[in-house]
This record gives structure tokens, sequence and C-alpha cells, in this order.
């Protein structure tokens, strides 16, 4: 008797159910906000700024080559000379020889 | 017939004539080597020495002085000749740099010549000496002479350090002339020449800052005198000098590489 009202009961509730399941996933869908586009688009990042610098009329210069490539050279030359010359520095002798 | 072996050999000996014979120059590098060998036989003879020594003043044997007179008088002309080749490297490395003036090259040549003829001379009286006495008093000509052998041998080291300045910044000098020479002609053609010339004279002041470091160099090793206890602490001042020189002369060339820039840029 029981297990028959309780069957009963649930084919009444279980239809009333999936309608307002149905009910609500419709309200709710009608309700959904866009995504938000400018959330989903990768950030533009700038490229850094270039500075391009033209050439001047002097650029190729003979002058100003020759000039450049001496001074190049004189830069390795003041980086390598040796200022200590430690190899030089007087040698350490006994000058105190006595008995 | 038998003339040909004679004929041949005569021959040979006319066609190396023409073939000079190739001396090998006596170099810094060979000067240098020459010194550190004699530094080492000193070095193992001044053990030796010291063996010797300790060995006589215990037992005072006549075997041990005999051995303490062998000893002493080796460690001595190694120290002698070590001085000798040492003062000669110097000397060579002195005449292979550049940038030093030739007065400033004959008088360190007539100093430093004089010494090794000094030393020389005490090293020709050493093998005559036929006791401990002996070897001791010539020893101490060398000993009394050696803090202006010393003195010597800073303010000639230090003038080979200065004249390798010296020539670098003459040659930075040349191209700071011929920079100048072309931004006149730039400015002539009409174009702005401000910056660079404004550039211009902050490098020529690094380079003048450079000298004055040199002269302050040259009065450091100036002072060094055979009474300093401690040479090597005036050595090290004159050394740091020189640094700050050289850094200026580093400055004075990033300072003509921006100005190049400048002037290859619109």
């Amino acid at each position: 008797m029981i297990k028959e009202k309780i069957l009963k009961t649930l084919m009444i509730s279980l239809p009333i159910m999936v309608l307002l399941l149905i009910i609500f996933l419709f309200v709710k869908s009608k309700n959904k906000i866009p995504p938000n586009i400018s959330e989903e688009i990768p950030e533009i990042t700038q490229p850094p700024i270039k500075v391009t610098q033209t050439p001047s009329k002097w650029a190729n210069d003979e002058k100003i080559l020759k000039i450049e490539a001496e001074i190049l050279k004189l830069e390795k030359e003041l980086e390598n000379v040796d200022l200590k010359e430690t190899s030089l520095l007087p040698p350490i002798l006994d000058m105190q020889v006595k008995f | 017939m038998r003339r040909l072996p004679i004929l041949s050999f005569l021959l040979t000996i006319f066609l190396l004539g023409f073939f000079p014979v190739s001396a090998q120059e006596f170099d810094f590098n060979k000067a240098y080597q020459d010194y550190q060998y004699n530094y080492n036989l000193y070095r193992s003879s001044h053990i030796d020495y010291i063996a010797a020594r300790s060995e006589y003043l215990n037992y005072r044997t006549l075997t041990s002085q005999t051995k303490a007179i062998e000893k002493t008088k080796e460690m001595l002309l190694n120290r002698a000749e070590t001085l000798k080749t040492y003062l000669t490297a110097l000397r060579i490395k002195l005449r292979e740099t550049t940038g030093i003036t030739n007065y400033d090259q004959n008088i360190s040549y007539l100093k430093l010549d004089n010494k090794v003829t000094f030393i020389s001379s005490h090293k020709n009286s050493l093998p005559s000496a036929a006791s401990l006495e002996d070897l001791l008093k010539i020893s101490t000509e060398l000993e009394k002479a050696y803090p202006e052998i010393e003195v010597l041998s800073y303010q000639t080291l230090g003038k080979i350090i200065i004249g390798k300045e010296n020539y670098l910044r003459q040659k930075i000098n040349e191209q700071i002339q011929m920079l100048e020479e072309k931004i006149n002609e730039i400015r002539n053609e009409g174009e702005d020449t401000t910056i660079p010339e404004r550039w211009l004279i902050q490098t020529k002041e690094k380079i003048k800052r450079s000298e004055e470091k040199e002269k302050e160099t040259q009065t450091v090793l100036g002072k060094i005198s055979t009474g300093d206890t401690n040479k090597i602490f005036s050595w090290n001042k004159a050394q740091k000098l020189l640094e700050e020189e050289n850094q200026y002369l580093k400055e004075a060339i990033s300072n003509i590489k921006e100005i190049i820039r400048e002037i290859k840029n619109d």
C-alpha cells in the first residue's frame, strides 16, 4: 500500500521537476551575459620603437672611417697595455750577508 | 782534376759569404730569459749558503768554514749576475719601448750602464776572496750601493710604463687633430657642428687630465729615495696614478667614438 503511494507521488513529481529544470535552463540561457570580448583578446604589446637614424652624408667619408678604424685599434691597445710590469720589479735579493 | 775539390771548397766558402749569418738578436725576451735563469741559480745557491752558514756557526770546524766560504762565494756571484742581468733586461725593455724621449732614454742608459759596470767589477773581485771576512767585505760594497740600484730600477720601470701611455696618448691626439679638421670641413659646408665641437672640447679635457696624472706619477717616482725603507709603497702609489691616466685615455676614446657616431648620423 505504502509502496504504491510512493510510486504514485514519484510519477507526479518527476515530470514536474523535469519541467521546472527545463524552465530554469531556458531562463538562464536567455539571461546569459555575452562574454567580455576585451578580456579574451590578448593584450597587444607594442613593439619597441626603433630609433632609426638616417646616415648622414659623412657616414662613408673616407677620413671619418679611417679615424674610426684607428680609434678601435687604439681602444684595443689601451685595453691590453701592461701597466704593472710585475715581472720587471726588482728581484728579492739577500743584501744582509753576515756571519 | 786534383784542384777540383779545392776549387769547390773555395767556391762554397765564397758563396756562403753572400748569405749573412742570422745572428740572434739580443732582444728583451732573450734578456729576460737570461735574468730568470740567473735568478733561479741565485735562489738555489742562497738555500745552500743558508745551510752552510748555519753549519759553520754551529760547529766552527775548518771543514764547515771551507764549505761556508765556497757556498757564500757562489751565492754572491749569482746575486751579482742576477742583478746585472736584471738591469740589462730593464735596459733592453727601455730601448724597445716607444714613447720615451731620447733624452730620457739616454739618461737612463747612462745610469744603468754605470751600475752594470760597478756590478761587473764587484763580481770580478769575488773569486780572489780567500776568507769569509774578505767575502763579507766585498759583499758590503754591493749592499751599500743596492738602495741606489733599487731606486734606479723603479724609476726606469716607471719611465717604461709612462712611455707606453705617452705613445698611446700621442696616437689619440693625432686622431683628435684629424677629427677636428674634419669637423671644421663639415662646418665650412654649412652644417651645424655645435655638438661635435662641444664634445671634442670635453675629449681634449680628458687628454689634459691624463697628462696631469703623468706629471703626478713622475713626481712620485722622483721622490723615491735611497733612504726609503719601503720603496714598493711609492711604486704602488705611482702605479695607481698610471691607472688613472689610462682611464682618462679610455674615456677620451669613448668620447671620440660618440663624436664619430654623431657625425655619421643625421
